[in-house]
């Protein structure tokens, strides 16, 4: 086996116990090296929620630890972006029914932004965005435009009533 | 090249209505990661370039320390970041940073091996080639180390100044996490910088929990890291040297009596090297 193949296998084998909890490797000091995989964690939390204020705030009490077990299952395989990753868990709490509904505008004017690609980075939307999202259990329908350059509006529309209002801002 | 000189700051979004009025303000360090590769760098930033203050780029992700060669895109990006902003300089960690398909989302230690440190040497040849100004490259802090290691923190760097062109950027917040953390002896690395090949100096805060030190940059400056600054200005006389801070940002008077620590500690070990010379 060469130097680098060697010096692959040791670096693989700390990252995977730092990142996913995997047995530390013989030799390190365990506790230390548990240690230094909280602070990864903490600070790979503490940017997604300085990146995605709402979410954490939306989430209230449940965000530290619902990110954290998240966190753990799904390390980082790209370079990292608090911005994708909270849209990765976002997408995690989603599936299983948990994210509050209160987030859908957030979620949906985020998504004509940016586009989340199979790899997990964030790609910027380029052309015309057109978006219908349901808020809540109530028939209310969220329509996002976003057009070429940035210039976005918004409509909100319940089903049976004529309460379409609209309302445009760039970004 | 040009030179870097007096006390610096790291430019961050939050720090950019300060250090445009932050009086006598040395040079300017950008993190690559948050710069756009293609489009308009930040209004502030263009401003900076434009009144010439010096710029040195700093980059987290390279991982030289790793056991693949950097990535020709990465060094690619920051090659024309440089171009861009007239970096005097570009900056790197002597870390490795992903493995097996896995970000670690961190700066983590190189085995300190004889084989570990001919893989780093390479890589950072690599970089040096590709780059068009000079690189340097910086010490890191850890709260573990790697087993069996053959050699000292001082002669990693000896080892790779000997085998590589690059300079160093020696960040004395991470020396003095590095003494708390596993005793790692200060004065031979102090010893160990050329100060032909020292680019510029880092200190940052930091803060004592469950008996380790955490380099945060997010917690004010302890007496540590100002004491190693002052210990190696009276060995080398002057070097340029900035203060990083990442987080909770401090109101501006706080952040300037920072600056202001740094500018003396820099006197007092001036002073020291000054009365060691006559």
């Amino acid at each position: 086996m060469s130097a680098r193949a060697r010096l692959a296998r040791a670096q693989e084998e700390l990252v995977r116990a730092l990142g996913t909890g995997a047995p530390v490797p013989p030799g390190f000091d365990a506790e230390r090296v548990r240690a230094s995989a909280l602070a990864l964690l903490d600070k790979r939390r503490r940017l997604v929620q300085r990146a995605w204020p709402g979410l954490a705030s939306a989430l209230n009490t449940d965000f530290a630890p619902r990110f954290e077990a998240w966190a753990r299952e799904h390390p980082m395989s790209v370079e990292p972006s608090p911005l994708a990753d909270g849209r990765r868990f976002a997408r995690a709490l989603e599936a299983v029914g948990c994210l509050p509904a209160s987030l859908t505008p957030l979620l949906q004017d985020f998504d004509a932004r940016w586009r989340l690609t199979g790899e997990g980075e964030l790609v910027p939307r380029r052309g015309l965005v057109l978006s219908l999202a349901r808020v809540g259990e109530a028939r209310r329908w969220r329509l996002v435009l976003r057009l070429p350059g940035g210039q976005g509006f918004t409509w909100w529309v319940s089903r049976g009533g004529g309460d379409s209002q609209g309302t445009g801002h760039r970004g | 090249m040009r030179t870097l000189g007096g006390v610096g700051l790291g430019w961050r979004r939050e720090l950019a209505l300060f250090i445009d009025r932050a009086p006598g303000l040395g040079f300017v360090e950008v993190l690559a990661e948050h710069l756009p590769s293609s489009g308009r760098l930040p209004a502030a930033l263009e401003m900076l370039c434009e009144r010439g203050v010096p710029v040195v780029l700093h980059g987290v992700s390279l991982g030289l320390g790793g056991a693949a060669p950097p990535g020709a895109r990465s060094l690619e990006r920051l090659a024309r970041l440089a171009e861009r902003l007239g970096a005097v300089c570009v900056s790197e960690h002597l870390a490795f940073v992903r493995a097996g398909g896995l970000e670690s989302g961190h700066l983590l230690p190189v085995p300190r091996t004889e084989e570990a440190l001919e893989v780093l040497a390479e890589n950072v040849r690599m970089a040096e080639a590709a780059l068009p100004v000079p690189l340097a490259l910086e010490n890191v802090a850890s709260l573990f180390e790697w087993p069996d290691a053959a050699f000292s923190e001082a002669e990693l760097l000896s080892g790779v100044l000997a085998r590589t062109g690059v300079s160093l950027l020696l960040d004395v917040a991470n020396l003095h996490a590095q003494a708390m953390n596993h005793g790692t002896d200060v004065a031979a690395v102090l010893a160990a910088v050329p100060r032909e090949r020292l680019a510029y100096v880092h200190v940052a805060g930091g803060v004592r929990r469950d008996g380790l030190y955490h380099d945060t940059h997010a917690h004010p400056l302890p007496r540590g890291p100002l004491e190693l600054l002052e210990s190696l200005v009276a060995r080398l006389g002057p070097v340029p040297v900035m203060l990083e801070r990442d987080d909770r940002f401090p109101p501006p008077e706080e952040l300037s009596s920072e600056l202001d620590s740094l500018r003396t500690a820099l006197t007092q070990g001036a002073t020291r090297w000054r009365e060691a010379r006559t």
